[in-house]
């Protein structure tokens, strides 16, 4: 028997006689003073008066001649510990005050169910002078035995649902058990939502979710969110995800109950199980409308991890691809994001044909990219293997997808740049291109390309600067017509060099404003 | 006790109370023992003690706690860990093993900070009630500074706003308990918010068991104000500025110590230090703006170097006083001048390129002042770029809260860039991040939902389960309007001579919770200010001293829950001087808007 358990036995006994004046206090217009005042006097006989200080914690013990077998374990411990001491202790003004009901349930305390009878009858039997309407009492003993009777049990004295909250609270030893009316248990509960006090609350939630069937466990949680909310986290920490799936469900709460399948369905490890749960999860929690968006989600999840783990299989043992001897991959691509595929796409595949499993363009026709998206990560992925680029080779990669977008790339030496370079410069910030090109290292040519987007022209000169990018300086200042700048900046430009001597001829050539 | 404390409260005493409380739950385990500690509570108890403390009370060897169980060593072996399932598993799993080959090993599991309901169920499940001796310590505030109190409680932002489980708050109302016992009862108290509301609920079932005679003591603290950290998304997703804010940002401070990168200390390994007043360098520029953080820094430098030189000049006799005396101290000054010059020159060049874009968006968008359609579109860039996803968030998040929400429509098309740049899993992410309210997503009658029978009824329960939820986000405008903390645009703010709270935001926003504070100490509280505190989710609960009984002197303690921004302390100590009252400020932890962010996708 470990102190614990002791605690919480002494725990629960020492509040029982309190309930029991609240039970009796119920009944206040019985006349109950003078067999009260009888087993008072009785008790004290019993119990032996030697006014020990544990009086108050141990007040509701059972006298030791208790003869219950569930009790006897725990009773053993409890006598070497503490002294039974009833009524004489006078140390507990409020004790003394409630006097009268605490000896009752002390009285109570001791007896088990089949000798309550017993004991009333033999009372009564002993012919004490306090009854004279006899009839009258008599069915009023007669209906309060049987309450009794029916009641009894150490359990079922119910401690006001507050003050068990607050020795939850507290973290001092309680009990639940005796709370066993539905109006008990709802108390307790909302006492417990008082507080707000999670450790409370999961307890009372609990012992209700034991001892009540689901339907009607389920109609109270839908009134308390709270409640819901504590348990449902309770139940997805013991991994107990089937539950809480299946009760956030019948609470009337699908978005919750759908994304938490989702989540469910993503902890199993291996893609192949991931794939199949996902499938599961989508017949099962995707189907309200109200979650198209959210369905529309998973079901790109399971279309990009298939993707995925054809990409892996064909690039796993790949020794054709010199790419993938070049840049060994770092990780698996499996589980990856969407843009991460396309990265990778763009560094291994990116001169694959349409129907390779890791083509990009076959990537970004199955799933719906906006342009800034590809093109962004195209030109990520490519300054990773230290290709940039140029904005025309882009060209197929914006606009429509399919066929038209296929035959706008065959035309793009024609037609297609002009468009190329007007959605690229209204879908990208090209500043931050640059800074992007230039931090991979790009070319100065490349550089320069791109730095020839930018309308204004004094930001295309500070970056060109900036970024020492001879031709987007020398191309500035050709189109600010400023020879004299140019003439100056001649001196940077290392003699000789094409861009020196293009900076040359534009000074003969060019029109100038000064 | 009665003796008057002249040079005010002294919160270090808090240090050595936690520090005895542990010894205390320690000898609880008599004799030698093996300690086996949470990794999460690391930080925390090295704090609170040294390893020699430790080891002066029995403690042989300490292990961090791990699948695997330790070597047994000793007779006994003391778990410290937090309520939590997966190391609670752990222990129980070690029990189980250790059990078959060292019948005779006495398990002590010490809980921190709270030994709640279902750890002893599971406990009990795991058959080990009673056979394990169950022990519960809750530390008290740690003093990270004279005026910066910490639970060092991390997970508890994630627990009380997304679970619901403010269990924590009764170690939270322990600790303010602890403070009253020692500098009295404080009365007056302003509390707002649901965890608030939970501690001082917990502080009441506390309270009620104090003796009557503490509740005499003359009050050294005279005012109590308990936020929720919902109480102000806003400043968490805004990028810090000033300099303590900037080297959380960057570095990370971690209980009150930074860990500099090899490239800041100039040496081979990374170096932990502490950031305190005690060191003066850092206690003149944490608050700063980082703009002008490196300026003084020069100056300074400047100065220290022209002490040394003057040197050059010195007769002997002079020299010698100077070694003596002064040598030291400037090389001293000049190590820790050397080290923040090269945090800030760390920092400035790590910044990324679009760092002004990125700043004039987020100011633009909480005055209001800038184009919305702008940023819409630097944040699509942002998330189309792939930068990290609490950034992404960060400024997504900003995005919602400040447009009073956004539509459904529009929440698919950024979610669904979110979630391609970042993975599909992130849909539970956005989904915690609605339930937070942090995502602020209007939702409109069904969108394309075809109609269907069920649908309105669905609605209906939609509606039902949001309006349970306090109204977060929806009304984020109207709450600056009320509180007043977007200033006016047309009254520059001193930036580097601060004398407005806003300064810590370059002037575009006022930290909601110091400007509470502040209204309040000022005077400007009563009934105008619970009418605006109304729009604000939670409830207020308020305490003023009864009749007769003193109003305390001008010393506040404010405690946020679920994590303090470096950015508001900066503001509290600016409004401490401004409105000449002492102010302590506590919190369950330091946190940034990217680490915030971050606990709801950790798992």
């Amino acid at each position: 028997m470990s102190r614990a358990e002791n605690e919480a036995y002494w725990g629960s006994t020492d509040t029982a006689p309190s309930a029991l004046d609240n039970f009796f206090d119920e009944d206040s217009n019985v006349s109950w003073t003078g067999y009260a005042g009888g087993y008072l006097s009785q008790s004290s006989k019993t119990a032996p008066c030697n006014g020990s200080g544990n009086a108050v914690s141990h007040g509701g013990q059972p006298v030791p001649s208790c003869t219950s077998i569930t009790d006897n374990i725990t009773i053993h411990s409890v006598t070497d510990r503490a002294v039974v001491d009833i009524p004489g202790t006078g140390n507990n003004s409020e004790k003394l005050s409630k006097g009268v009901g605490k000896a009752i349930g002390e009285k109570l305390d001791s007896w088990k169910p089949p000798s309550v009878s017993i004991k009333w009858n033999s009372s009564q039997g002993q012919g004490n002078g306090y009854c004279v309407q006899c009839s009258a009492k008599d069915n009023e003993i007669s209906q309060l035995k049987k309450r009794l009777e029916n009641s009894y049990s150490r359990y079922n004295l119910t401690l006001p649902p507050d003050d068990t909250v607050t020795r939850i609270l507290l973290g001092q030893p309680y009990s639940l058990e005796c709370y066993r009316s539905h109006e008990d248990k709802l108390a307790l509960l909302d006492a417990a939502l008082n507080t707000m006090d999670g450790s409370a609350i999961l307890a009372t939630v609990l012992h209700m979710k034991n001892t009540v069937k689901k339907s009607l466990f389920i109609k109270e949680m839908q009134e308390r969110p709270h409640a819901t909310q504590l348990y449902v986290t309770y139940l997805k920490k013991r991994h107990n995800y089937a539950e809480a799936i299946d009760f956030l469900r019948l609470l009337g709460k699908p978005d919750d109950a759908a994304i938490l399948a989702y989540e469910f369905a993503l902890t199993s490890r291996a893609p192949e199980v991931k794939v199949k749960n996902m499938r599961k999860t989508l017949d099962n929690s995707f189907t309200d409308p109200n979650l198209s968006y959210e369905a529309k989600i998973v079901k790109e999840n399971i279309k990009l991890l298939e993707r995925q783990m054809a990409i892996d299989e064909t690039d796993h043992n790949d020794l054709t691809n010199p790419m993938l001897t070049k840049y060994p991959r770092a990780a698996n691509i499996v589980d990856k994001s969407l843009l991460t595929t396309l990265y990778y796409c763009c560094m291994y595949h990116w001169d694959s044909v349409e129907s390779h499993a890791g083509s990009p363009m076959a990537l970004r026709k199955a799933h719906s990219f906006t342009d800034h998206q590809v093109l962004w990560t195209i030109l990520r992925g490519r300054a990773r293997v230290n290709h940039w680029p140029l904005p025309n080779e882009l060209d197929s990669w914006l606009g429509s997808k399919g066929l038209l977008g296929a035959l706008g790339s065959i035309t793009s030496a024609f037609s297609g740049a002009g468009k190329a370079i007007s959605t690229l410069k209204s879908t990208l910030p090209i500043e931050q291109v640059v800074h992007t090109l230039s931090a991979s290292g790009a070319p100065a040519n490349v550089l320069a390309v791109y730095l020839a987007l930018i309308d204004s022209i004094d930001t295309r000169l500070k970056l060109a600067m900036n970024y020492k990018c001879h031709q987007g300086v020398i191309d500035a200042y050709i189109s600010q017509k400023d020879r004299d700048a140019l003439e100056k900046y001649m001196h940077e430009i290392p003699a000789g060099s094409p861009e020196y001597l293009k900076a040359e001829n534009a000074l003969k050539s060019a029109k100038w404003k000064n | 006790m009665s003796e008057p404390r002249t040079l005010g409260l002294d919160v270090e005493i808090l240090r050595r109370l936690s520090s005895d409380r542990l010894v205390r739950v320690l000898e609880d385990a008599p004799g030698a023992k093996d300690l086996i500690i949470d990794g999460d509570l690391m930080k925390m108890l090295d704090r609170i003690s040294g390893a020699t403390l430790l080891r002066s009370h029995g403690v042989e060897k300490m292990y961090k706690l791990e699948r695997l169980p330790p070597p047994v060593q000793s007779g006994q072996r003391v778990y410290v860990v937090r309520p939590s399932l997966v190391p609670l598993k752990y222990v129980a799993d070690h029990v189980h093993t250790d059990k078959l080959n060292h019948p005779d090993v006495r398990v002590h599991i010490v809980v921190v900070p709270r030994l709640v309901s279902w750890v002893t169920a599971l406990l009990e499940e795991e058959g080990l009630y009673g056979a394990v001796t169950l022990h519960e310590f809750t530390p008290d505030f740690i003093p990270l500074d004279d005026d910066l109190l910490s639970l060092e409680m991390t997970n508890f932002f994630r627990d009380a706003f997304l679970e619901g489980d403010f269990s924590g708050c009764m170690s939270v109302a322990r600790a303010i308990n602890t403070l009253q016992g020692l500098y009295g009862r404080i009365p007056n108290v302003l509390a707002h918010g649901r965890a608030a509301k939970a501690v001082i609920n917990a502080l009441q079932a506390l309270t009620d068991r104090n003796s009557p005679k503490k509740m005499l003591q003359t009050p050294e603290i005279g005012h109590l104000f308990i936020f929720d950290r919902d109480a102000d998304y806003v400043t968490p997703l805004l990028t810090q500025l000033t300099y303590e804010g900037v080297i959380d940002e960057h570095f990370g401070i971690k209980a009150g110590v930074v860990e500099f990168p090899t490239d800041v200390v100039g040496q081979d390994a990374p170096r932990k230090v502490p950031l305190n007043s005690k060191d003066t360098i850092y206690d003149n520029i944490r608050n700063r703006h980082f703009a002008g953080v490196s300026n003084y820094l020069i100056t300074r430098a400047r100065e220290v170097k022209a002490k040394k030189d003057q040197a050059q000049t010195m007769t002997t006799g002079q020299m010698r006083d100077f070694v003596a005396n002064e040598l030291r101290t400037l090389q001293a000054l000049q190590t820790t001048l050397g080290l923040h010059l090269k945090a800030c020159e760390t920092i400035t060049n790590s910044m990324p390129r679009d760092f002004e874009t990125r700043l004039g968006t987020e100011h633009g968008l909480v005055t209001g002042a800038g184009n919305s359609g702008k940023a819409r579109k630097y944040i699509k860039n942002c998330i189309a770029r792939m930068l990290p996803l609490a950034t992404n968030l960060r400024l997504l998040c900003l995005l919602t809260l400040t447009q009073d929400g956004i539509t459904r429509r529009e929440y698919e098309e950024f979610s669904s860039q979110v979630l391609m740049a970042h993975g599909y899993k992130h849909l539970v992410t956005l989904h915690h991040l609605r339930q937070l309210g942090i995502l602020a997503v209007v939702d409109s009658p069904s969108v394309g939902g075809g109609g269907s029978g069920s649908t309105a009824p669905l609605q209906d329960r939609f509606a039902q389960v949001t309006s349970l939820l306090p109204k977060k986000g929806s009304g984020w405008r109207s709450a600056a309007k009320r509180l007043k903390l977007i200033p006016d645009a047309d009254e520059p703010v001193d930036l580097h001579n601060p004398t407005h709270l806003s300064y810590v935001f370059n002037g575009a926003y006022t930290p909601a919770i110091p400007k509470v504070v502040g209204d309040a100490l000022n005077g400007r509280g009563g009934q105008s200010l619970l009418d605006n505190l109304k729009v604000l989710p939670g409830s207020t609960v308020i305490t003023s001293p009864s009749a007769g009984s003193p109003a305390g002197p001008r010393v506040a303690l404010v405690v946020v829950l679920g994590g303090l921004t470096f950015a508001e302390v900066a503001a509290f100590r600016l409004l401490a001087l401004t409105s000449a009252t002492r102010i302590i400020v506590a919190s369950t932890n330091t946190t940034t808007g990217a680490q915030l962010i971050s606990s709801v996708f950790q798992d």
